[in-house]
């Protein structure tokens, strides 16, 4: 390059303080769009439903087809059920996200229903996949 | 840094003499790195799948009874192949619609729902959904094996 000439003159930039913002500007996007995956223990099939919203901050409860509970992804007996909410009494009224197999025996979910009634978690969440062809009415 | 020197101090009050401002920055660079390093967190951790569900409150232990005109209650049967109301089996259309006549009858109507231990879950969501998609807001769960209402 010729002394002198325009392009000996340009000063290399960084851009740092540019990266920065535009990093931060998509962190608190995702951070504020994205949702974590919350412990299932097993996978299910869900049945399909007319849902409304989005549940959130909810303990996580999923029962398999065989009728073995998770609670928090940690597999539990009923009776064990029963303790781990008792221990949560301070959370009761967060929803309880139930995450059923499609296949699954009312049974099963008639009693785990009777606990929650029992132990005061009265809120909750039938999960399910949203049914596409019909909408609720508002 | 200021200059104690007296002449210097009046220079500066009439102007003469300008301060230099000293050039002042930081290393952004590392804090890009940061919020990129978290950025790649989130995006490889995070889900945009909405969990979506059937919201139901369950009546408190304490809660009383509630007496109600026989004309709001609407009882049902899920079974496997559509809804059974008043011994009549009614397939999904036919029983929203069913709903949705009732409702307009009687406002403020109940739907009962009495499962049978051995129904599928998938028929209980289907139910909540019809009556969700005909209007209906009070349901009330019933097992038909056993008897108590939630």
């Amino acid at each position: 390059m010729r002394k002198g000439s325009f392009l000996s003159k340009l000063r290399p930039i960084t851009l740092g303080s540019a990266m920065a913002d535009m990093a931060l500007l998509l962190l608190v996007f995702f951070m504020a769009s994205t949702t974590t995956e919350p412990p299932r223990g097993v996978e299910v099939v869900l049945p399909k439903g007319t849902t409304r919203g989005a549940e959130q901050d909810s303990l996580y409860m999923t029962i398999s087809r065989s009728g073995d509970i998770y609670f928090d992804g940690n597999l539990v007996e009923l009776e064990g059920l029963h303790d781990n909410l008792a221990m949560r009494r301070g959370e009761k009224d967060r929803p309880v996200a139930i995450t059923a197999d499609r296949d699954l025996d009312y049974a099963y979910i008639s009693r785990v229903l009777g606990i929650l009634q029992e132990q005061d978690f009265l809120n909750v969440v039938f999960m399910s996949e949203p049914r596409e062809s019909i909408r609720p009415p508002r | 840094m200021e200059n104690d020197n007296l002449i210097v101090k009046i220079l500066q009050r009439r102007g003469r003499l300008k301060n230099r401002p000293e050039e002042r920055s930081f290393d952004s660079v590392s804090i890009a790195d940061m919020a990129f390093l978290l950025l790649i967190f989130f995006i490889v951790t995070g889900s945009f799948v909405l969990r979506q569900g059937i919201f139901f409150s369950l009546p408190s232990k304490t809660s009383g009874s509630v007496s109600l005109d026989e004309r709001q209650i609407t009882e049902v049967f899920p079974v496997e192949n559509g809804f059974l109301h008043n011994g009549i089996l009614l397939n999904r259309e036919g029983f929203g619609r069913m709903l949705r006549e009732r409702g307009k009858k009687a406002a403020d109507s109940v739907l009962m729902i009495h499962m049978g231990g051995k129904i599928r879950y998938e028929r209980l969501v289907d139910t909540l959904s019809v009556a969700r998609e005909s209007g209906v807001r009070r349901v009330s769960l019933k097992n038909a094996d056993k008897g108590g209402a939630l």
